[in-house]
């Protein structure tokens, strides 16, 4: 009887390396799943990462470029205001010019008038007076010269700041996303607002 | 002391490694076969050899499967850190550009109100001159009276050209105040 024992050890290992690879399987599986749980986390978690900086980054550079188009606007505006100022003082200079022109002018007339009638006394003063009145002239000239200048330069200035703050206007709408495009739609309706009441107030 | 500690906030952001989680270390070696000859052989004629590799690679497989649950926590805590750090960053930065932005508005209304006293002056200048040049040219006054008001017209027009040179440096002033035009460098 005692062969019996081989068949059934036989079985028996059979049984246990079955049992046991049937393990190995399962543990394998589970592993596998574990596996492929942990890349697909990884995966999400970078990818959710990657979202949140490109939104803080959006958020930041909308922030950023708002701020920086405020104080390129407010620059602006002080420079357009400047360069009114240098009109009006043209304008002014201009306005003074026309009247010592006028004034040469009467001058020039009452001086021939004294010439004809030879009275030295007006002569006399009529020259002094023109003599005023040139001095007058020459000087606004030169003072209108640089003040001119100063208004190209200031021009120059508008232009440049005007263009800068054009280009951030833009830049807001195209790289800051849905919230710098809604921005960029508010500061034009605005703008088209304020427009249409300077256009019905002229 | 502040500002040092926000500089060291500001290394600590441009960290390039944060955002990236550490991959996770495969280890496969365990349940690769060996490369000897003689060994699988006579495995082949050992039951319990057999056996007992299956038993220690099931085992294998249960400690790497708790690693990988170790490494599931370690990634989560990682996102966590990372999604903290890039909220504290843009915090920080959002904060410096309120700062800057109020020393800004006050540092505009300091100089839009010069301007606004140069440009009142300017004015007031320009009303003086032409009426200096006007009393000039009246006939009534003596030639003394017309020449004084002549020189007075002459030097407050001069003034006209130092009031556009003052607005101008305050201009000057204005422009270096504003921040470089260019997209700051990047958050992380």
């Amino acid at each position: 009887m005692w062969w019996l024992a081989i068949p059934v050890g036989v079985v028996c290992l059979k049984l246990l390396y079955d049992a046991v690879t049937d393990d190995e399987r399962d543990a394998r599986q589970r592993w596998e799943n574990k596996r492929r749980e942990v890349e697909r986390s990884l995966e999400d978690h970078q990818r959710n990462i990657e979202k949140h900086i490109a939104q803080a980054q959006r958020s930041y550079d909308f922030h950023f470029l708002a701020d920086l188009h405020y104080s390129s606007m407010k620059v602006a505006d002080a420079a357009h205001k400047l360069l009114n100022d240098a009109s009006i003082s043209i304008s002014g200079m201009s306005k003074m010019l026309q009247a010592a022109k006028e004034q040469r002018a009467l001058l020039q007339v009452r001086l021939e008038n004294a010439r004809q009638e030879k009275n030295k006394e007006i002569i006399h003063d009529t020259i002094e007076q023109l003599k005023i009145v040139n001095e007058v002239r020459k000087n606004i000239f030169d003072d209108k010269d640089k003040v001119k200048e100063q208004q190209a330069s200031f021009l120059k200035e508008v232009k440049k700041l005007n263009n800068q703050t054009r280009e951030l206007k833009e830049c807001i709408r195209d790289r800051c996303g849905s919230g710098g495009l809604s921005w960029f739609n508010k500061l034009e309706a605005r703008t088209r607002k304020s427009n249409r009441r300077l256009f019905k107030t002229r | 002391m502040k500002m040092n500690d926000s500089e060291k906030k500001i290394q600590e952001s441009q960290n390039p490694h944060v955002g990236k989680i550490d991959k996770v270390d495969s280890i496969e070696s365990f349940h690769k076969s060996t490369d000897g000859k003689w060994i699988p052989i006579l495995k082949a004629f050992n039951p319990f050899g057999a056996i007992a590799e299956s038993y220690a690679k099931t085992l294998a497989y249960k400690i790497e499967t708790k690693r990988l649950d170790v490494e599931l926590v370690r990634i989560k805590e990682q996102a966590n850190i990372a999604h903290n750090v890039i909220d504290k960053s843009f915090r920080l930065k959002i904060t410096e550009l309120e700062n800057r932005r109020i020393s800004l508005i006050v540092f505009y209304q300091t100089v839009n109100n010069e301007l606004e006293k140069l440009h009142i002056e300017r004015i007031k200048v320009l009303e003086m001159a032409q009426f200096a040049q006007q009393q000039a040219f009246l006939p009534e006054l003596s030639i003394e009276e017309r020449k004084l008001f002549a020189e007075m017209s002459i030097e407050t027009t001069k003034l006209l050209p130092i009031f556009g040179d003052k607005s101008n440096e305050s201009l000057q002033n204005l422009i270096l105040a504003l921040p470089p035009v260019a997209i700051s460098s990047k958050l992380l």
